[in-house]
């Protein structure tokens, strides 16, 4: 056992049965919280690539709807195996990198003062070839634009690339020294060598960016790279974390963090985000719920969120509970409504809100669908009065 | 790279940089000279089938390397009709050609 451990060990020693099921209150809400928020938030992020592709290469029509994204990428693959890397360089290097850094601005504390923002053209489109800028960084009050902002997206650190793209950079015609360079950190670190006189700013590594196109590829390729955000497949997506296929994973750093709250260590705020963060992060998708339920408290169950014990923490647990006793407990805890309505009264309300959207999001469907048909038969009939004045 | 560097790569025929560049353009005058191109390669079609601009289309539809593939795909689903007789007027043709 490591020292970590040994000292939730000894803490767990102290535990009683009442104490073990506040944890699992506290712990499980905060990891249903965390898995629900990360899962709607990589959703909405990928709304945002799609969007910003498709309000590039508007033309094309390639990100004009989920499947014609799907069948230029399966298109141009089975012509081209090595269209891979033109591919990466489309999702991640002209939309994820852009989208990520935008949102990783706006979404932390300096966000009080600056917004970063799409640089866009004269017309003031936002295009791919805005020269040597991505972003700007703007005074959230004057507008002023304090930082333009060229963000690089290397999916691989091979000397090579890393060469070429600071190369590109600095060859650039409308290049400046001012504009801040942002990039994986293989890249600064060459720029910082080479002596580049331009504001540097790491941003993930070569290997994130990888995960991030593969990821985006894959969800291209399975026609779910949709652009807009008030869709039924939108919504069934973000109400998915409180629908079915979830589960999250509790592991020792949720005991550590329930210990430093109980001790007084860290208030109920951090504990809660500390476990709500590490749990989206072991957040198991499609996992099969049978096999967890007897884990699981049922008013999570039921809206088919499962909490997974992880093996790390099951072995301290045991540890200090003896093995089998925690299976137990938790066994009891299925007939014990108290304990469920806390998350019951959160499941509810998830689960409620996404049933009104998405009941709402059909019905504007038919609306929409019967709009078009109108408009079909009003077609037909402008022809064919059209045809009867002529023939008058 | 701006649209009249673009228009010179594809006059001078350096199909690999024009690949790597058309997109980005987002230009229908761009897609139009690229396409008007005999020699113009199968994946720049592949990127601009389904474009928005119906012109840019028919020019897909006429070009001898767009695949059957995208021919039988135009005929299907392109919602506009001018379109798809052009594009099945094509596919028809090389099949009996075949």
């Amino acid at each position: 056992m490591t020292k970590d451990n040994t000292a939730v060990n000894n803490e767990l020693n102290k535990f009683n049965s009442e104490d073990m099921l506040k944890f699992i209150d506290f712990s499980s809400n905060a990891a249903a919280y965390g898995f629900i928020t990360s899962h709607a938030q990589n959703y909405m992020r990928n709304i945002q690539v799609a969007d910003l592709l498709n309000t590039k290469f508007l033309q094309s029509g390639i990100f004009n709807t989920a499947k014609s994204a799907q069948e230029w990428l399966n298109n141009r693959l089975s012509a081209n195996p090595d269209s891979i890397n033109y591919i990466y360089s489309v999702l991640q290097g002209h939309g994820a990198g852009e989208v990520d850094f935008v949102r990783y601005i706006n979404g932390s504390l300096k966000s009080l003062l600056y917004k970063a923002e799409y640089a866009t053209n004269e017309a003031g489109k936002i295009v791919s070839n805005v020269g040597g800028v991505d972003l700007v960084i703007k005074n959230r009050f004057t507008d002023e634009i304090i930082q333009r902002v060229q963000v690089k997206s290397n999916w691989t650190n091979s000397a090579r690339n890393i060469k070429n793209t600071l190369d590109e950079f600095l060859k650039n015609k409308y290049y400046s020294p001012d504009i801040v360079l942002v990039g994986p950190q293989e890249l600064i670190d060459e720029a910082r060598k080479r002596g580049i006189p331009n504001p540097l700013r790491v941003f993930n590594s070569a290997d994130d960016n990888l995960k991030s196109a593969e990821h985006l590829q894959k969800y291209v390729e399975n026609g779910k790279l949709t652009n807009t955000v008030f869709s039924v497949q939108t919504l069934s997506e973000l109400g998915k974390g409180a629908l079915i296929g979830g589960a999250v994973s509790l592991g020792v750093s949720a005991i550590q963090n329930y210990i430093a709250l109980k001790n007084g260590e860290i208030d109920i705020d951090m504990a809660f985000t500390n476990i709500a963060k590490d749990s989206a992060r072991g957040a198991v998708v499609g996992v099969a719920l049978k096999g967890v339920a007897l884990l699981c408290p049922p008013g999570l169950v039921g809206i088919g969120l499962g909490i997974i014990i992880g093996s790390g923490l099951r072995k301290v647990i045991d540890a200090a509970f003896g093995k089998g006793d925690f299976e137990e407990l938790v066994r009891d805890m299925r007939i014990d409504q108290g304990i469920t309505n806390s998350y019951t009264n959160f499941a509810i309300t998830t689960y409620n809100a996404f049933r009104t959207q998405k009941q709402f999001a059909s019905e504007m469907k038919t609306h929409a669908n019967n709009a078009a048909l109108i408009d079909q038969i009003d077609k037909s009939q402008d022809i064919e009065i059209e045809k009867r004045m002529k023939e008058i | 790279m701006d649209n009249n560097e673009l228009i010179q790569l594809i006059r001078d025929k350096q199909w690999d940089d024009v690949i790597e560049n058309i997109l980005s353009c987002d230009d229908n005058e761009v897609f139009k000279f690229a396409l008007s191109q005999k020699d113009c390669p199968e994946i720049i079609i592949l990127d601009l089938w389904q474009a928005l601009d119906p012109d840019v289309r028919i020019l897909v539809a006429k070009h001898p390397n767009t695949p059957m593939s995208v021919l039988k795909s135009m005929v299907h689903s392109d919602n506009d009709p001018k379109v798809r007789r052009i594009a099945s007027k094509s596919y028809h043709m090389r099949r009996r050609s075949d």
